[in-house]
């Protein structure tokens, strides 16, 4: 069903597995181990992508020192290399780190 | 069995697509708005399938009814009073989506700012004035593809940036022009524009 209207660049750094459907916490035990840390480092990643916003907007507005910058910067470049190591032990997408909560939407 | 496809005004006919599970599509009249319908005599499966024909449903409604709001592929309602039961606290909010997307199609633009390249990691600080830098990019491709858009939505999905415009029927073409434009300002940005399609991002009622 894609309908292509234009595109422009290296289209390769756009592939996105397709997504599973549904995405949900799995109950069968073999799987179970997955999708429950599906669900953590969907946690995780909420509260990832707030700090990160939190750091971004004190670097903006320049309430952060050189030496604060330089720690958080170290702090989401370990943290993304953990979850990326993570995701790819669990064989994760960054798209199944989300929660549709009905009416409000997605979580992230 | 009613498998709910969306909810729809101005419904002029009803597409010959068949439903989930091969059924004709109905209307169930709501008061001004017309839930669009499949009477299934069995749950269907919620694979793959099911919600590709579900997609195909919603999408041949388009040109079928002046506004149309897709519907999540979701579990069947017992009958079609329950449908109207569950609908009537929400027809309000309905309406109002509906008027919200009236004449209009979503067009969906994936972008990453940088193509392929991974975030310098040179030291802390380096990565995060990256990471706003590259963030403020896809801010300005956003504002500079919403200018011409009845409306627009972005999310970062990691190092890409989806984003979604509402755009009237009859400036698609010329709404592709302008993300052309666009994104000849901005050589380095990988970007795929696609539609015209269901306002899906603009269905749902969101803070």
């Amino acid at each position: 069903m894609s309908r292509v209207l234009t595109s422009h660049g290296d289209l390769d750094a756009l592939s996105e597995p397709m997504r599973a459907f549904p995405s949900r916490v799995s109950a069968d035990p073999e799987t179970v181990e997955r999708g429950l840390a599906q669900l953590v480092l969907t946690l995780i990643e909420l509260l990832r992508q707030l700090m990160e916003r939190q750091a971004l907007r004190r670097m903006d507005e320049g309430s952060l020192s050189d030496d604060e910058v330089e720690r958080l910067g170290l702090t989401f470049m370990k943290l993304a290399d953990r979850m990326d190591e993570l995701k790819e032990h669990f064989e994760l997408r960054d798209e199944d780190l989300n929660l549709n909560l009905g009416p409000l939407g997605d979580l992230l | 069995m009613i498998h709910l496809y969306a909810f729809a005004h101005g419904l002029r006919s009803l597409p010959a697509e068949r439903g989930v599970g091969g059924e004709l599509l109905d209307r169930e009249d709501l008061g001004g708005v017309d839930a669009v319908v499949g009477e299934l005599h069995e749950a269907v499966a919620a694979d793959a399938e099911s919600a590709v024909a579900h997609g195909r449903v919603v999408e041949a409604l388009v040109p079928c009814a002046d506004a149309v709001l897709p519907v999540r592929f979701g579990r069947p309602f017992a009958s079609r009073e329950a449908l109207r039961e569950a609908a009537a606290p929400q027809l309000a909010g309905i309406r109002e989506r509906l008027l919200r997307v009236r004449g209009c199609v979503e067009v969906a633009v994936r972008f990453a700012e940088d193509g392929r390249e991974p975030l310098r990691r040179d030291d802390g600080a380096s990565y995060l004035r990256e990471l706003a830098r590259r963030n403020a990019a896809a801010e300005a491709i956003h504002a500079a593809l919403e200018e011409r858009a009845v409306a627009g939505r972005l999310e970062h999905t990691g190092r890409l940036f989806r984003a979604a415009y509402l755009v009237r029927r009859p400036e698609v073409e010329a709404f592709a022009r302008h993300v052309d434009r666009v994104a000849e300002t901005h050589g380095d940005a990988a970007l795929v524009c696609t539609g015209p399609w269901a306002p899906y991002s603009f269905a749902e009622e969101r803070a």
